[in-house]
């Protein structure tokens, strides 16, 4: 095999100098000629009538071309959403949650419009919220959806907007006899994404459709809902997306540009909505969860069944949120031989702000309950929980989830791996304590994505992928992979990303899928164009007929020495005319048997390991060193998979210690924007220490898994473990604020003075 | 943006016209880490901005006079958490300081500014409480000058009068060789609000000093406890007795940071650091930190 | 100097807009604010200036950091008349004709950018630093960089990358003073 060129190779960022310059323009810096500005009003309530709104004081200011209600809109009032169009593009009627957008204001510059939604005036007539899973489903709770569609078509009669079950083996018959079980209740908080980039998008009005610019993770998402909203056709919307400013996937579905559509087709100007940091706390936020396990061991800490109960809090629309809590259901065992299980997931709605995709798409949640519940075992059963855990791993191809695809890599050494790093069962002072946990996540199954690569008559390539870019490095990847097919240098393979125009479909940018799905789409354009650059070559006479073609550095090898790329076409297509275009497929295996719809093409696994110091008088945390293991298969630029690695562990060290976003009980949320919502900063973090395991046993690009979301998905249990091995407390709910701790170490008598 | 005008006047006398003269409603602004914020969300709405920055008479020198350090209304957090004599004189006023916010924030803010913001929770107060600081007012009346304990009245309110400003700060030496340490506790390590803040003192007197924020409507000096541990704060019952007294001082709220509770058990925590520490340092007499 | 003009200036000016010079990247500016403009604001739609990044738009991010006379500050919080007479350094000056600044450098080598957001605010916090302390300890860095939020690296690799940055600089003045 030829000596590999880019791939495996830590190739330097392609908009690396952009970032570091502050040249790369992102959507909140863009502005058009001719274009509105919107400000949106958001609602001062929970859940409130509205009783009327005064929109005069704010139309009659200068400068200020519309104002838009409800009572503007059409009617029925446009909604979308990805799943369930429930989400109506300004509240109608009644607000649904505190920040629901009540109005907009479009004027011609942006203080005029800032300053004209503070003449609007609303008139509310609060109503009773619910913000929690018991007030949700109470008898008497309000619906937030009463004749609204669940997720399974039936009517909603209550607020559970979707239901999932899944089960193997006999559970009940499991518990007969079974030496021990636990039975606990764990608690997710409800976590914001926290995207440095304010959300914003612009959209104008192109012929009888619509273009939008939006940091949006999956275009081809974005183009189908806007267009269902206003009926439009698919080829009327086109959606380019720009570099996003943090994803987490925050941005991966529609948000305000199905109302900056609709305004920019209405007032026929391009339209541009911007935020500040603060407004993504009413957009956005992750799934919270409470998470029933009843778990049954042997003695030697095998486990006998799982009977999981995981209700997850979403908020006021639906957003993908079923489509979380059905993935996050089925994988509610993790990655443990299981031999009965029966799991059943429920999605709640509440009175709160949308829930959607994020980071670990309802495995961190899970995770948190199936990691302690592990050890909780190994406190009772008595056995290291590192031990407890390889007593439980699957074997690289055994299958541990009936009906999907065996364990596909070295799990028992990845976890010792994880445990040698954080010096298992190294001494440790006093107050000193280890955790380790798994985590673990299905990609999206069944799923598509294409790409295009066309080669041009100078011999210069562009690639054409409908991925987006959020820092994960997928650009990069991309090109390393052309690079690497094409015999190209790196430099010279421009990566256009997203333009639904431009790019063939892809399903999303989620998942940690891309490296393997478009990654493979990639290959296998650029393996079309050396097809069709042979088949040139040979009706040149360039090489035989019977000859196979040899491609490096940019030529392929002829009778008379090497040939350019860009010569041959010359000489095929006549100076400068033409290109030849590579196309390439990657669609995931179908299984309509599958509840998921399709095996996972991977596992994306992670060991987690921590050390941490506790101080007893204050109950802070100190997290002294952080590992994490991921099985990546082969990291196509490990500088880049490094970095995310680290990247995630911090993101899961905030909702761990720190981060939660809290709803009094009239809905309204009190700490909306990073004054008190605080997030991890560089005075917060441990050492991070990180290692990729690359097999080469993925089923993407020269064995290529992928990665992305692992590390945010065990960092809480691990920790959690760690400060009970420190100081003796079993804390079941996030996050472990220094306040929690502390209430623990006094409740159980082991509070006060830090005993050196 | 709500919208204001703005001066720069160069002169206390042309500023204190524009405060006190015919556009009412006007704010100072000097750091403008509070008050540009408080525009924004429509906590403060003046009608008029003074840039103090410009005014010849204000300056933000920290001088070292005879009888104490006199620092200017000008004075950013970051030069007085730098400032060496602050440092190795009134190391709890340099530690509190160095404390606040961010660097960004800290570059900007001023000491004036924090005090004069007066928030429960506002670091530099206990301090300035423990050196029984003086605080010097100028307005078109003339000057005058208060000590720190008065001029912090309620959260968010000073007895500044209408036309008032902070001129400058002025902390006397104390009597006998002492030092001081400030210490808080907050969510993060990373910039972040105090949930409970301790500055406490101690002199080659024996003598301590405790002051405390964020657990009272303003912060406050513990003189009852500081009374019983003349006697010998390093005896158990005697410090026992005096931490008692600060417990009882403090009337800490739950709110979205902390509850009620837990303040109190860090109270106790943090006031024995606070201690331990001023007294480890009156044997490297104040030294850097 | 107290002059008559001086007088005169200080009584008449109460403003909805301003005339002010400043230094910008090195080169005198002179335009006309609104005097409700923050800095940010003037640099990014007014100068054209998009580095300097906005996002929570009341100083707890650093995205926006910018260096005002000599010290790294949240450009969000600070009112654009603010900065007569002063100097500022935004992230577009610090390459220099053509050449980035070796905290850039080290940026990219380091694989300290991701999705880039914060990373000009980041960059000029960590040359403010370095103006001011050529040998920061860990702890000054991270120090330095506290009011700097980034959701995406995990901080390490930017403190290693300004470590990195500080190394070289320091190898640099060395070989200068030698010359």
């Amino acid at each position: 095999m030829t000596e590999v060129e880019y791939v495996g190779k830590s190739i330097r960022r392609a908009d690396a100098v952009k970032k570091v310059t502050g040249a790369l323009e992102y959507t909140i810096d863009s502005n058009m000629a001719g274009m509105l500005h919107g400000k949106l009003l958001r609602s001062a309530f929970a859940r409130a009538r509205i009783i009327s709104i005064d929109i005069a004081g704010a139309q009659k200011m200068p400068g200020v071309v519309a104002v838009l209600t409800a009572s503007e809109l059409p009617q029925p009032v446009p909604r979308f959403g990805p799943v369930i169009a429930d989400q109506p593009l300004l509240a109608s009627g009644e607000t649904k949650y505190h920040g629901e957008p009540v109005a907009i204001v479009l004027a011609n510059d942006e203080d005029t419009a800032a300053a004209a939604i503070r003449q609007i005036r609303v008139e509310y007539e609060e109503l009773p919220a619910v913000c929690t899973v018991a007030d949700a489903l109470r008898p008497d709770a309000p619906l937030l959806h009463p004749g609204g569609k669940r997720h399974d078509g039936r009517i909603c009669d209550s607020n559970v907007c979707g239901e999932f079950e899944f089960k193997w083996g006999d559970v009940d018959q499991a518990k007969h006899g079974c030496a021990r079980i636990i039975d606990e209740v764990y608690s997710f908080p409800m976590i914001h994404h926290h995207a440095l980039e304010p959300l914003s998008c612009i959209a104008y009005p192109v012929d009888s459709g619509v273009t939008i610019k939006s940091p949006i993770q999956s275009p081809f998402i974005l183009q189908r809902v806007v267009a269902s909203c206003l009926g439009l056709e698919l080829s009327a919307v086109r959606v380019i997306p720009s570099d996003i400013g943090g994803g987490f996937g925050g941005r991966g579905y529609p948000k305000l540009e199905p109302l900056a559509a609709y305004s920019a087709m209405r007032t026929g100007r391009p339209v541009k909505i911007s935020t500040s940091l603060d407004d993504g706390f009413f957009t956005v936020r992750r799934l919270a969860a409470t998470v029933r396990m009843q778990t049954g061991f042997d003695l030697e800490g095998r486990i006998v069944f799982q009977d999981v109960k995981a209700d997850f809090l979403m908020g006021a629309y639906a957003d993908a949120c079923t489509r979380i809590v059905q993935k996050a259901g089925f994988l509610g065992c993790g990655l443990y031989r299981t031999p009965n299980a029966r799991i059943v997931s429920r999605a709640i709605y509440s009175n709160t702000v949308v829930s959607t995709a994020c980071r670990g798409f309802g495995m961190p949640q899970l995770v948190w309950a199936i990691e302690s519940q592990m050890n909780a075992a190994s406190r009772l059963l008595k056995i290291d929980p590192l031990e407890i855990r390889l007593r439980n791993l699957p074997a690289r191809g055994e299958v541990f989830v009936p009906g999907d695809t065996p364990a596909d890599g070295d799990w028992r050494e990845g976890l010792k791996k994880a445990a040698a790093m954080v010096g298992w069962g190294d001494p440790k002072k006093s107050n000193v304590g280890r955790g380790i946990a798994i985590g673990v996540k299905t990609p999206i199954p069944a799923s598509v994505s294409n790409a295009v690569a066309k080669l041009r008559a100078d011999g210069s390539v562009t690639v054409a992928v409908g991925t987006t870019e959020m820092g994960q490095g997928a650009r990069t990847v991309f090109a390393q992979i052309a690079a690497e097919i094409l015999r190209i240098p790196v430099e010279q393979i421009k990566v256009i990303m997203g333009d639904t125009t431009v790019a063939p479909f892809d399903l999303a940018t989620a998942g940690s899928r891309s490296t393997v799905t478009m990654g493979s789409a990639v290959m296998a354009a650029c393996e079309d164009l050396l097809i069709q650059l042979g088949a040139i070559a040979r009706e040149l006479g360039v090489i035989d007929r019977e000859e196979a073609a040899e491609f490096a550095n940019a030529t392929i090898r002829g009778h008379q020495g090497p040939i350019s790329y860009g010569e041959l076409l010359k000489q095929y297509l006549g100076t400068l005319q033409g290109e030849i275009v590579g196309r390439g497929m990657f669609q995931g295996e179908k299984d309509s048997s599958h509840p998921l719809g399709g095996l996972s093409d991977f596992w994306e696994v992670v060991f987690t390991s921590a050390e941490v110091e506790v101080d007893r008088a204050t109950g802070k945390v100190a997290v002294r060193k952080l590992v994490n293991v991921s099985e990546v298969g082969l990291a196509i630029n490990p500088l880049q998979a490094r970095a995310q690695e680290e990247g995630g562990l911090i993101m899961g060290l905030g909702h761990t210690l720190m981060e939660e976003l809290v709803y009094d009980e009239s809905g309204k949320l009190l700490n909306a924007g990073p004054l008190d919502y605080r997030i991890p900063t560089a005075m917060d973090i441990p050492i991070i220490e990180t290692h990729l395991m690359e097999n080469r046993d993925g089923p993407g690009p020269f064995g290529a898994k992928g990665i992305g979301e692992g590390p945010v998905i065990a960092v809480a249990p691990a920790i959690a473990d760690a400060v009970y091995d420190a100081v003796g407390v079993v804390i079941k709910d996030l996050p472990l604020t220094p306040e929690r701790v502390w209430s623990a170490l006094n409740a159980s008598g082991r509070g006060g003075k830090n005993g050196n | 943006m709500v919208t204001f005008k703005y001066a720069a006047p160069t002169t206390l006398e042309d500023a204190f016209s524009l405060l006190s003269g015919a556009v009412c409603d006007a704010a100072p602004l000097a750091g403008g880490t509070d008050l540009i914020n408080n525009i924004r969300v429509g906590a403060q709405s003046p009608k008029l901005v003074i840039l103090l920055r410009k005014i010849r008479e204000l300056s933000g020198a920290i001088q070292e006079k005879q009888e104490g350090v006199l620092i200017g209304v000008l004075a950013t957090l970051s030069e007085i958490a730098q400032h060496a004599c602050l440092r190795h004189n009134f190391p709890a006023i340099a530690e509190s300081a160095n404390l606040i916010g961010s660097k960004q924030i800290r570059n900007r803010a001023t000491m004036a500014g924090n005090i004069c913001n007066a928030s429960a929770a506002a670091d530099t107060v206990p301090a300035l409480l423990l050196y029984d600081a003086t605080v010097n007012i100028a307005g078109s009346n003339g000057r005058r000058s208060v000590p720190i304990a008065s001029f912090v009245r309620s959260p968010n309110r000073t007895c500044l009068a209408a036309g008032e400003i902070v001129e400058s700060i002025f902390v006397p030496y104390p009597a006998a060789p002492s030092s001081s340490c400030y210490v808080r506790f907050a969510r993060r390590q990373g910039a972040d609000l105090a949930i409970v803040g301790v500055a406490a003192f101690a002199s080659v007197t024996n003598e301590i000093r405790l002051a405390l924020a964020a657990v009272g409507p303003t912060a406050f000096r513990a003189y009852e406890a500081e009374s019983i541990w003349q006697q010998g704060v390093q005896v158990p019952d005697i410090w026992e007795r005096g931490l008692a007294k600060v417990v009882d001082a403090a009337t800490p709220i739950s709110d979205l940071r902390a509850s009620r509770e837990y303040r109190l058990a860090l109270i106790k925590v943090l006031t024995a650091e606070a201690v331990r520490c001023s007294l480890n340092r009156i044997g490297t007499r104040g030294g850097q930190w | 100097m107290f002059t008559e003009q001086n007088r005169n200036a200080g009584r008449a000016m109460v403003t909805d807009s301003i005339a002010i010079t400043f230094t910008l990247n090195g080169a005198t500016t002179s335009i006309d604010v609104s005097c409700t403009h923050t800095l940010a604001k003037v640099l990014r739609e007014q100068l054209g200036l998009i580095g300097t990044k906005i996002s929570c738009e009341q100083g707890e991010c650093g995205a926006c950091t910018v260096i005002l006379d000599g010290k790294a500050v949240n450009s969000c919080i600070v009112l654009a008349p603010e900065v007569d007479g002063c100097e500022v350094l935004t992230i577009e000056g610090l390459a220099q004709h053509g050449e980035l600044d070796p905290i850039q450098t080290a940026f990219i080598e380091e694989g300290a950018v991701q999705c880039g957001y914060c990373t000009a605010g980041m960059i000029m916090s960590a040359k403010a630093l370095l103006m001011e302390n050529p040998d920061p300890t860990d702890l000054d860095i991270r120090e330095a960089l506290a009011g700097n939020l980034c959701r995406c690296t995990g901080y390490q690799r930017i403190v290693r990358a300004v470590s990195s940055a500080a190394k070289k600089l320091q190898t640099v003045d060395a070989g200068s003073m030698k010359g």
